[in-house]
């Protein structure tokens, strides 16, 4: 019974990272046609940022790690206007998103007092609270709680957005078709910054709730970021339900083979790609031609 | 056809070029990193006498008198490692070498505190050659003190360049460092210990009137920064050996490279198994094998482990640890009921201790740097999980960040050591502190500081009873035959040809609560390892 | 060489220099290409020597080694798609290269043999090319990256920092090559030997082929042509390339961490291919050399201090190709080409910028290419 209820919450845990780190990945992907390939990077930025204010310089933890987080939303609009808008492929926005992640993991070793390290501990005030769960040797921590509530309010929120509001409209309108949305005068340099700043902001957030469970460190996320993009497949880029759902799915398999297969060798490991394998069979036997980017260019 | 053959190759011309001239641009940078990292040993050096770089001019002409001072403070405060010690490594070398090289060895004790006073202007004298050092070393004795190195004339012939980087004024040694990458936040500390018993023994007159040109390089605790580094050191910078590595990762693959370049590396950490298989290699700090065999049976006989969890980085050494944990822990009954590697991106510390709890484990032996032995002690208060006997560790733990980083959490830990652990209040230690701190004040001392200063002890002692003579094979020679290194800080070095395993002692500390901190305190030891090979 | 040089205009291919020029005085051309020719050859000779005073010759052989990788990777531009699988086929290069040395073999026999093993895993990825294309092929390459990672190289070689092999048994190098030195040569011979095969098979009919399927698939393959061969023999190449290096790099480095093999590392190696122009030749040895060398030569001319910096400034420097220079390398060294001939600045050509991975927006590609351009008028 314990052992269940460890898989089910542990492999809980990881599908909500997989999944919050996979939606910013998708809405920047559906929405621009770029692979944003420094998702990882600009929470490490922001956590050390958010982790600098309180640990080095005294701030109380939710204003640090507010600032953290609107510095990552910050980097987002920069990074739009300065370097996404001046290409004019996506492809090349990709190639600027992967200079950015390599500029940001670099930061950390840079910026002198940091300390030169791979990780900290960066402890939220919720540190060392647990909630026992009724009838097993078992509990959840708070920091745990507060991940599955984030992941929840922004699934609800982003789905919210997508369908309910202007900018939603507007953006779902642009992955569709560019150039009818166009016609319709809804321009792709109003979207494009909302989803940016959404995304980046999104990237810093992963890295605060991720931090009180983990430490803070520079390749944590970029790990998480790379499963993450596997998943991504399942939802084909484009389905934010699709890409959860395979998120948690990615995560309970590999949950459950650490704990009732311990002995199989390397099966978690192979989980993406055979989730990968999986999900391309099903395309192929439904008679869906090869899966071709379907994202667009911008204006 | 042609025309493009030719703009391709061209592209490849400008970047070439281009590339030249972003070298050359650094190559003024390069002069002043030199200068800078110069100026910094000055300033992390307590006493001006920090230009203990051969290059150093700027440093060297302000720091005869000091220099001269503290260094007799310290030889006064370290009877253990200073000069009986060389006595010790000298009685060998008079064994096995020519009754020229015996005069000099047996004269070092006396030279040591003359160059203290006179080192300075011996250095000092402008381009020396070989005969002017000489006089510069034996004007300045007190007076009774049997003049080293024989004659000015024979000076000449014997002194000046003996072998590949070896000067009438300067020994150029290589040492690699771990200064960024994943533990570079405490890897540093790893190599200062070292760093400063050479400047030390540079402030008090370097090695008969050679200085030590100590060559610095990081290795990011990567091997193949390790390699490019000391292929660097080696290749272009030419130096004479490598002094005190404690980064297991560069020592383990520079130990088949030493070999076939036939370069000494005197003090190597240890650590892993493949430096024991080096005949020019020569490990001072003990083996994670050693750790392991000490951790299962210290654990299996007093706190009772019986089902064993194993979590490990996943290099050779690590795996090494699994093996020998296990071997022992049977020998007692017990068992390794599992085993789980990790790594710095993807420590899988949630699921191990999932696992640990499922399985009614006892105890949980860690192979970890402080950062994921962190996450995983983290991940089981956060599962409101603690094993019977806590956790356990390889060196690797032994550091004051460790219980800082862990807090309540960690309490209990035991982590192995393979020397007088901190609190430990030995004449030895203290000599070791004074030295060490003299140079870098905030240092954490762990196993490998002292690990590095050992080896710089050795390796100085070493070089000084080679008298002017200097070469490899020499110093290789008078390692080789090393015994009963007095280090001040628990076991004492031997070696002999083929059998470099010279460190089998391990100490033990504990987690424990003191006040409102969390520090390691001594437990057991010294407890030598009966299971170890012999080579 | 230099007999392919006199045999210059006539053999100009018409999609690769639209902009012939014709204005320049032939001469001029002549001996610039003569003297641009005998001070690379001159240079690409003494390389190692050249660079002495600012590090080892292994920091070149490095370079040199990476330099394989980006062109593994930058051959695959030329049918539109983009791997990060390559660091995975590296490993197997070293693995298959630790077993037969350990079974005793010959250099070589070693690697004809790393090339043909090499196909098998070409075949397996050329299998997911069929059916995916763009990002979607490059997250299957990824996956199986991590996989080969996560579960073969860790059992064979040991992790972070680990250094294993089979019982720590380092690969050597082939004999007469054991320094830094002369291990270049074979290396830099190796390379360009890889760059003309390469060359050769753009110029030739095959080339053209490749050319029109990127164009058009579906034109392609009702011309009766089939995109599949094409695309599986593309990968292959790519692969036998990758895997050679691999090879190589473990002769380099003698004992190899299996983190090294991560997938982020391909990440990185596309970035190094796009900085080099994708699908260009030249532009990927040249990027691959300057950015496997440089950041090495920088340690040791910084004394190590700079060790930890390394992936920041790789980050700013591709970070400004992006911006300024999108057609990479390769387009930078033909526009500084163009200005020294006299003739007019070559047109950006659409196959070698098209990175892009997208059909429809390889005119969008061109378009980022000239974007620098119309900045500078």
């Amino acid at each position: 019974m314990t052992k269940l209820i460890q898989t089910l919450i542990i492999g809980l845990e990881y599908g909500c990272v997989y999944s919050l780190i996979a939606m910013g990945m998708v809405l920047v992907y559906r929405t621009t046609g770029v692979l944003n390939i420094a998702h990882g990077g600009i929470g490490v930025l922001a956590g050390f940022i958010a982790w600098d204010l309180n640990t080095l310089r005294g701030w109380p933890y939710f204003p640090a790690i507010g600032a953290g987080i609107l510095v990552a939303v910050a980097a987002g609009l920069l990074f739009e206007r300065f370097i996404v808008r001046r290409l004019a492929a996506p492809a090349l926005a990709t190639v600027a998103t992967l200079a950015l992640f390599l500029l940001l993991q670099g930061l950390v070793f840079v910026v002198p007092w940091w300390g030169n390290t791979w990780g900290q501990v960066f402890n939220s005030p919720f540190a060392n609270k647990q909630v026992a769960i009724p009838g097993a040797d078992y509990s959840v921590s708070w920091d745990q709680l507060i991940l599955f509530g984030n992941v929840l309010l922004f699934f609800a929120g982003l789905y919210f957005i997508l369908r309910r509001t202007r900018v939603g409209l507007a953006m779902r309108a642009v992955s569709d078709d560019p150039t009818a949305a166009r016609l319709m005068g809804i321009r792709q340099k109003l979207v494009a910054p909302v989803v940016w700043g959404l995304a980046f902001g999104l990237s810093g957030l992963t890295t605060m709730l991720l931090a009180p469970i983990l430490l803070l460190d520079n390749t944590s996320l970029t790990a998480f970021t790379l499963k993450a993009l596997t998943v991504t497949f399942v939802g084909g880029l484009i389905s934010l339900p699709l890409t959860v759902l395979g998120a948690i799915t990615l995560s309970m398999l590999e949950v459950s083979t650490q704990l009732y297969l311990p002995n199989v060798k390397g099966l978690s490991d192979a989980w993406p790609f055979l989730i990968l394998i999986v999900v391309l069979v099903a395309r192929f036997a439904r008679g869906t031609k090869a899966l071709e980017d379907t994202a667009v260019a911008p204006a | 056809m042609a025309y493009l053959g030719s703009r391709r190759l061209f592209v490849l011309l400008t970047a070439g070029a281009l590339a030249s001239a972003a070298c050359g641009g650094s190559a003024a940078q390069r002069a002043a990193l030199k200068v800078q990292s110069q100026n910094q040993a000055g300033t992390n050096a307590a006493a001006p006498g920090g230009g203990g770089y051969s290059g150093g001019d700027a440093g060297a002409s302000a720091a005869p008198a000091e220099a001269g001072a503290a260094t007799s403070d310290v030889a006064g405060s370290s009877p253990g490692a200073g000069a009986s010690s060389s006595g010790s490594a000298a009685s060998p070398a008079a064994g096995s070498n020519s009754a020229a090289k015996s005069s000099s060895a047996a004269a070092q004790p006396a030279t040591r505190s003359a160059a203290g006073s006179s080192g300075g202007s011996g250095a000092q004298s402008s381009g020396a050659g070989a005969g002017k050092v000489l006089p510069g070393g034996s004007s300045g004795p007190t007076p009774g003190a049997p003049t080293p190195g024989g004659p000015p004339g024979a000076g000449s012939a014997v002194g000046g360049a003996t072998d590949v980087g070896v000067t009438a004024n300067s020994i150029k040694v290589g040492h690699i460092g771990i200064y960024s990458g994943p533990v570079g936040s405490f890897g540093d500390d790893l190599s200062y210990a070292g760093r400063a018993k050479l400047q030390e023994i540079n402030d008090s007159g370097g090695i008969n009137g050679r200085k030590l040109d100590v060559l610095v390089r990081d290795d990011a605790w990567d091997g193949t920064k390790g390699m490019n580094a000391a292929r660097d050191l080696v290749e272009r910078e030419h130096i004479f050996a490598f002094c005190c590595i404690m980064s297991v990762n560069t020592s383990d693959p520079l130990t088949p490279y030493a070999d076939e370049h036939k370069i000494p590396h005197i003090g190597a950490d240890g650590w892993g198994e493949p430096q024991y298989k080096g005949a020019w290699t020569f490990p001072v700090s003990a083996s994670a094998v050693t750790e392991a065999h000490m951790l299962a049976k210290y654990q299996a006989e007093k706190q009772g482990a019986k089902r064993v969890a194993i979590i490990y980085i996943n290099n050779p050494t690590g795996r090494a640890y699994v093996k020998a944990y296990e071997e022992v822990i049977k020998k007692f009954n017990g068992e390794v009921v599992f085993s789980q590697p990790a790594t710095f991106d993807d420590p899988g510390t949630t699921t191990f201790i999932a696992q640990a709890r499922t399985q009614n484990i006892d105890t949980i032996s860690t192979y970890l740097d402080p950062g994921i032995f962190t996450r995983l002690v983290r991940e089981a208060a956060a599962q409101n999980y603690k094993p019977k006997n806590a956790f356990s560790g390889a060196a690797g733990l032994y550091f004051q960040v460790t219980p800082n980083f862990t807090g309540p959490n960690g309490e209990g830990t035991i982590a192995a050591t393979h020397w007088v652990t901190n609190d430990m209040d030995t004449p030895g230690y203290r000599a070791y502190k004074a030295v060490v701190e003299k140079y870098y004040p905030k240092i954490d001392h762990s196993t490998w500081t002292k690990g590095g200063f050992v080896g710089a002890s050795i390796f100085g002692n070493a070089l000084k009873s080679l008298g002017l003579e200097v070469t490899r094979q020499r110093l290789k020679d008078t390692v080789d035959t090393l015994s009963n290194f007095e280090t001040g800080l628990g076991p004492n070095i031997s070696f002999s040809p083929g059998h470099h395993r010279a460190n089998k002692t391990i100490y033990l500390a504990q987690i424990q609560r003191s006040g409102d901190k969390f520090e390691f305190k001594y437990i057991a030891g010294p407890l030598v390892d009966e299971y170890a090979e012999t080579n | 060489m230099s007999t392919v040089m006199e045999r210059a205009p006539s053999e100009l291919s018409p999609e690769r220099a639209p902009a012939a020029p014709k204005r320049s005085p032939l001469n001029r051309r002549t001996i610039l290409r003569t003297i641009g020719l005998t001070v690379l050859t001159a240079f690409v000779l003494t390389m190692p020597y050249d660079m002495n005073w600012a590090g080892s010759a292994f920091a070149l052989d490095y370079g040199v080694i990476i330099g394989m990788v980006v062109l593994s990777v930058s051959v695959l531009g030329w049918i539109g798609e983009f791997t990060l699988a390559v660091v995975a086929q590296m490993g197997f290069g070293l693995v298959v290269v630790n077993l037969l040395q350990n079974a005793g073999m010959p250099f070589l026999i070693i690697i004809p043999v790393v090339i043909l093993s090499s196909i098998p895993i070409s075949i397996l990825l050329g299998v997911f090319a069929l059916r995916l294309r763009g990002v979607y092929f490059a997250i299957a390459t990824l996956a199986f990256g991590y996989m080969a990672q996560k579960t073969f190289f860790q059992s064979y070689l040991g992790v972070q920092g680990g250094f294993g092999g089979t019982d720590s048994k380092a690969i050597s190098r082939p004999a007469g090559f054991q320094g830094s030195e002369s291990f270049y040569y074979l290396l830099m011979g190796s390379l360009l030997l890889m760059a003309l095969i390469c060359w050769a098979v753009n110029k030739s009919w095959i080339g053209t082929s490749l050319t029109a399927l990127r164009e058009s698939e579906a034109a392609f393959s009702v011309l009766g042509h089939s995109p599949g061969a094409y695309k599986m023999f593309t990968i292959c190449l790519s692969g036998a390339i990758a895997t050679v290096a691999g090879a190589y790099f473990g002769m380099l480095q003698g004992l190899v961490p299996s983190n090294y093999f991560q997938p982020a590392l391909a990440v990185l190696y596309f970035g190094f291919a796009v900085a080099g122009g994708m699908g260009s030749v030249g532009g990927a040895c040249v990027a691959g050399i300057a950015f496997g060398a440089i950041p090495k030569y920088f340690d040791s001319l910084s004394e190590g201090k700079l060790v930890g910096y390394d992936q920041f400034f790789i980050g700013v420097v591709a970070l400004a190709v992006v911006l300024w220079a999108p057609g990479g390398f390769a387009y930078i060294g033909r526009r500084i080409w163009h200005r020294l001939e006299g003739s007019p600045p070559a047109a950006p050509e659409v196959s070698t910028f098209e990175i892009d991975v997208r059909d429809p927006l390889a005119a969008a590609a061109a378009a980022g290419a000239e974007t620098p351009d119309g900045a500078e008028a």
